[in-house]
């Protein structure tokens, strides 16, 4: 509390003394002449990050019992002015901002056919929980290897491989990752590898770890091993980041973590994913050089507990319903000997072992947890959740099923029930998540003074249409940031309306949407947005879903 | 007034700047920008003339450090060199705290040596070189050297009707030197056989507010082996049939062991006999294993030739942490003894178990006695600090009985 309040003061503090400094008491326009900005200016040079490596018990035991971020109910601070997010380091605008064909949703991140061997071994795997290697093949390209666990043939690298795509498309940071298939007796050793022996310090890798490896995962009926091939990212790795603040040694990295829209927006893919590993051991900053000088390039990775999948195992019921430490359920179980039973406990799945254990039935999408508390995901408000629900909005069910079918499972049920399940889970964050702000997109006010808009809810099924819709019009002043509405307003039951000609002799005009819906109380809120007047007609400069 | 630390100010000033750049806002930032672009790169400019390396705290730090030096993994075994050795010696022993270096030498021998202390001043020390990786995992070959000293064990006297009133105390020191050859020919079945030589000697209790043994019994009364103290050669031969999910913490499977075991006195004969031991374990799962009943009976006799006798030392014992817990530890000892339980057990949350137990049981110098009439009981409440594969902590408040007994131990009870 006392540092909320000293944060609040220093706030304050840092608002007044800008006033203060400014003696004719100007003060900027709200909007540049280059807003809204479509890439994040990430211009200074970054060579000095050091690598660091944080503590996986660290981070939950601070994250599940300590929340060390800033949890004020705040706006995210990288989004633009039309509220989305420039490309950066973090992100690139794929769906949802652009056209993204099938095959380019489908082909991911990947640069090239799956790789083959012959491959030579590297290395053991010392990252992660799952049993694997890493390796590299006759180009000399290197990947780090996992496999699936013996209980459940194809579950882990399937979901790897899904979650994957999905989560390109959806703008983030992800490595290649293939699926090959490994036949112990074509591997050959390379002099230098290195293994973690029993002593815990690097020894050389022996065919009989090889033999052990492979005895310990799920093999195929031909002698081969299925496994996932993650390219190694290119750059120096610098361990990986955290879900709140910021890194102290990145010039670039000026917005806290947890109020970083595409972080926020990440736990709603989580949830459709079911991504409940959406931690920071699981991400990566790489050290890379872009447009001549060196960046932090931001990466989430390792998604073999995504989907029904629990990496060496099928995925725990308690994942996505429960974080791993909860006081009240706690306590109610304990002082209920027991018979108070959680209702997560109770679902049933299907007996495919090539899925594990996912359900569309049970899931609400808003009680979706990972498995412990993610700062940027607590941050989550309904402006965060909708940006990312109109991305998601925009993966069809030809989708879903054309990126399921990349997970190459031998049963058939397996790609049935996975695309029937992430239609089904889809359709409930959409439900939910489209309809908690005004859903109005692609708002524009024509030179003929005609505003258009889309209902995106609408489209995509997830609401009705409201009865009508009301719009008030104001004039704009953007030096002053001052609003002069217009009395009255306008009622339309289309999603397109006649601005008043009132409105349309400055520089800026303002439309300020809502609806009633009974269904969807949210979409009363306004939701405003700003035009700016240029020499081909009004370019939509700014948006307003919820207020600060 | 507040005094904010460096992180927290760089933090304010980090969103006071994105805020005002990129939210609107009534305040002007200081220096009039014409572009967005510009006002960001100036904001970047700021920050990389204040950029300093990471520097974790102290918690953080520690938790590094056990993490980099894989303590919890030497603890629960799993790699080579030096790692604490902690828990209990033996029941009633007390908390114990130690070292022990483990070493793999090539790749078939494995050499472990241990050592520990316990608060009540109980001593062991151990040392195992086995070959466990032979005929593909399936034989394995070891020896082992142990020696224990129990300063104070508790003892009653013999029978079913032995006082608690009685209770004295006696020093137990032994050493033993054993070999053994195990086979699992299958993963869930084991047989194998031990042999040893087993040095004994037993002394005045040192807990000094009960009498020691001598004050109470004799050779002739209550106590036989305590005058003389003989060597053995101890043979044992089991078969093992083991299907639990996880040894450490199981949740469902079973466990049905079969042991017989011959100690030969080498010194007079007097003492010799033979013992066997059964125990059968059911783990019934309900609810994604959230929830397990747990059944556990054991039986175990010792019979003596004519004319000689079962050390006292020796004899199957009832009461205790994973006995009748409504009991103290080794509350009754006789030639013969069964024991029953049944727990239920439910999962608060990942790290915790609870459990209701119930126990019974009873000792009688002929198995044929054994009738489950006069059966010692208790119940009771525990809590299982755990992991899903291990509980590294339990603590059961036993009724009944002889009273409300808290048992503290480390691993589970069965």
């Amino acid at each position: 509390m006392t540092r909320r309040l000293a944060l609040a003061a220093l706030l304050a503090l840092l608002a007044i003394g800008q006033v203060l400094q400014d003696p004719t008491g100007a003060v900027s326009p709200r909007f540049f002449p280059d807003d809204p900005i479509a890439i994040d200016p990430e211009t200074q040079d970054a060579s000095n990050v050091e690598p660091w490596d944080l503590s996986d018990q660290y981070d939950f035991v601070e994250n599940t019992f300590f929340k060390p971020s800033d949890r004020r109910d705040t706006r995210a601070l990288n989004v633009n002015t039309i509220d989305e997010v420039p490309d950066s380091s973090w992100y690139t605008n794929r769906l949802g901002l652009h056209p993204v064909s099938l095959d380019e949703i489908v082909r991911g991140p990947m640069e090239r056919a799956a790789p083959g061997g012959p491959w030579t071994v590297i290395g053991g795997k010392t990252e992660g929980i799952s049993p694997g290697l890493r390796l590299r093949d006759p180009e000399g390209t290197r990947y780090f290897i996992k496999f699936d666990p013996p209980d459940n043939p194809e579950m882990a690298s399937g979901a790897e491989v899904i979650a994957t795509r999905f989560l390109h498309a959806l703008g983030y940071h992800v490595p290649e990752n293939y699926l090959i298939v490994l036949r112990p007796g074509e591997l050959a050793i390379d002099p230098d590898a290195r293994t973690v022996g029993p002593d815990g310090r690097p020894r050389a890798i022996t065919r009989d770890d090889l033999e052990r490896l492979f005895s310990s995962v799920a093999g195929n009926e031909e002698g081969g091993y299925r496994a996932v091939a993650s390219k190694g990212l290119s750059g120096e790795d610098l361990g990986p980041f955290r879900y709140y603040g910021t890194r102290p040694d990145d010039p670039n990295d000026i917005f806290p973590h947890e109020h970083r829209r595409e972080l926020r927006g990440l736990r709603v893919f989580a949830a459709w994913l079911n991504h409940d590993d959406s931690r920071s051991i699981n991400t990566r900053d790489f050290l890379v050089r872009r447009s001549g000088r060196a960046i932090v390039w931001h990466h989430l990775l390792d998604f073999g507990s995504t989907l029904g999948s629990g990496s060496t195992q099928a995925q725990k019921p308690r994942a996505g319903n429960e974080y791993m430490w909860e006081a009240r359920p706690t306590f109610v179980t304990m002082l209920t000997l027991g018979f108070y039973v959680r209702p997560w406990l109770k679902v049933e799945y299907p007996d495919i072992p090539a899925v594990g254990r996912i359900e569309a039935d049970f899931f609400q999408p808003e009680r979706w947890k990972p498995e412990y508390p993610n700062p940027a995901f607590d941050n989550v408000r309904p402006d965060d959740a909708f940006w990312a629900a109109r991305r998601l909005a925009e993966i069809s069910d030809d989708t879903i099923r054309a990126v399921v079918e990349t997970g190459a499972y031998t049963d058939p049920r397996a790609t049935e029930y996975l695309t029937g399940v992430l239609i089904k889970r889809r359709d409930k964050i959409l439900a939910r998540w489209l309809n908690l702000v005004l859903p109005v997109v692609d708002v524009a006010l024509r030179p003929d003074g005609r505003l258009t808009f889309r209902n995106i809810s609408v489209e995509k099924g997830a609401a009705t249409p409201p009865a009508e819709y009301r719009i008030r019009w104001a004039r704009y002043d953007n030096a002053a940031d001052s609003a002069t509405f217009l009395d009255g307003e306008q009622v339309v039951t289309a999603t397109e309306a006649a601005a008043p000609s009132d409105v349309l002799d400055g520089s800026f005009v303002v439309a300020e949407l809502r609806a009633e819906h009974p269904g969807h109380p949210a979409w009363s809120t306004p939701t405003r947005v700003y035009f700016r007047r240029q020499a081909a007609g009004w370019e939509t400069v700014g948006i307003e879903r919820q207020a600060n | 007034m507040v005094r904010l630390s460096s992180s927290t100010v760089r933090a304010c000033r980090g969103f006071a700047a994105a805020a005002l750049i990129l939210l609107p806002c009534a305040a002007a930032p200081a220096i009039a920008q014409e572009t967005r672009r510009e006002l960001l790169e100036q904001q970047r400019a700021e920050r990389a003339r204040e950029l300093e390396p990471y520097r974790p705290g102290r918690v953080e730090s520690a938790l590094m450090w056990l993490e980099r030096e894989q303590l919890i993994e030497r603890w629960v075994g799993g790699y080579d060199g030096w790692y604490p050795r902690v828990g209990s010696i033996t029941r009633g022993g007390g908390f114990a705290g130690g070292a022990g270096y483990r070493q793999h030498l090539g790749s078939h021998v494995r050499a472990d040596a241990s050592a520990a202390i316990s608060m009540r001043n109980y001593r062991a020390a151990d040392l195992d070189v086995a070959l466990p990786y032979l005929a593909n995992r399936r034989l394995e070959l070891g020896v082992h050297a142990e020696y224990r000293l129990f300063t104070e064990q508790d003892y009653f006297g013999i029978g079913p009707d032995s006082q608690r009133t009685d209770r004295v105390s006696f020093l137990q020191e032994h050493t033993e030197v054993a070999a053994r050859a195990a086979y699992r020919p299958l993963p869930w079945l084991e047989t194998g056989g031990e042999i040893g030589w087993l040095n004994l000697d037993i002394g005045s209790g040192r807990d000094t507010r009960f009498p020691s043994i001598e004050d109470r019994f004799s050779e002739a009364a209550g106590a036989p082996g305590l005058a003389s103290q003989p060597d053995f050669l101890r043979t044992r031969l089991w078969v093992s049939v083991d299907y639990r999910d996880q040894p450490g913490n199981a949740r469902s499977g079973g466990l049905y062991t079969a042991s017989w075991g011959d100690y030969s006195d080498r010194d007079t004969g007097r003492y010799s006999f033979g013992r066997f031991d059964a125990e059968a374990r059911q783990y019934f799962p309900i609810f994604d294993k959230k929830r397990v009943i747990a059944v556990r009976a054991l039986f175990a006799y010792a019979n003596n030739e004519p004319g000689g006798a079962v050390p006292f030392y020796m004899l199957p014992t009832l009461g205790g942490s994973t006995s009748v817990r409504g009991y103290r530890n080794f509350r009754f000892h006789d030639e013969n003894a069964l024991l029953l339980n049944i727990e239920y057990r439910w999962e608060a949350f990942s790290g915790l178990d609870m459990a209701l137990f119930f126990d019974a049981g009873e000792v009688r110098p002929d198995w044929h006695d054994i009738d489950l009439q006069d059966l010692n009981t208790s119940y009771g409440v525990g809590f299982r600090f755990n992991t899903y594969q291990n509980v590294f902590l339990r603590c059961d408040v036993g009724f009944g009985g002889e009273g409300t007994r808290l048992f503290i131990a480390f691993g589970p009870n069965f």
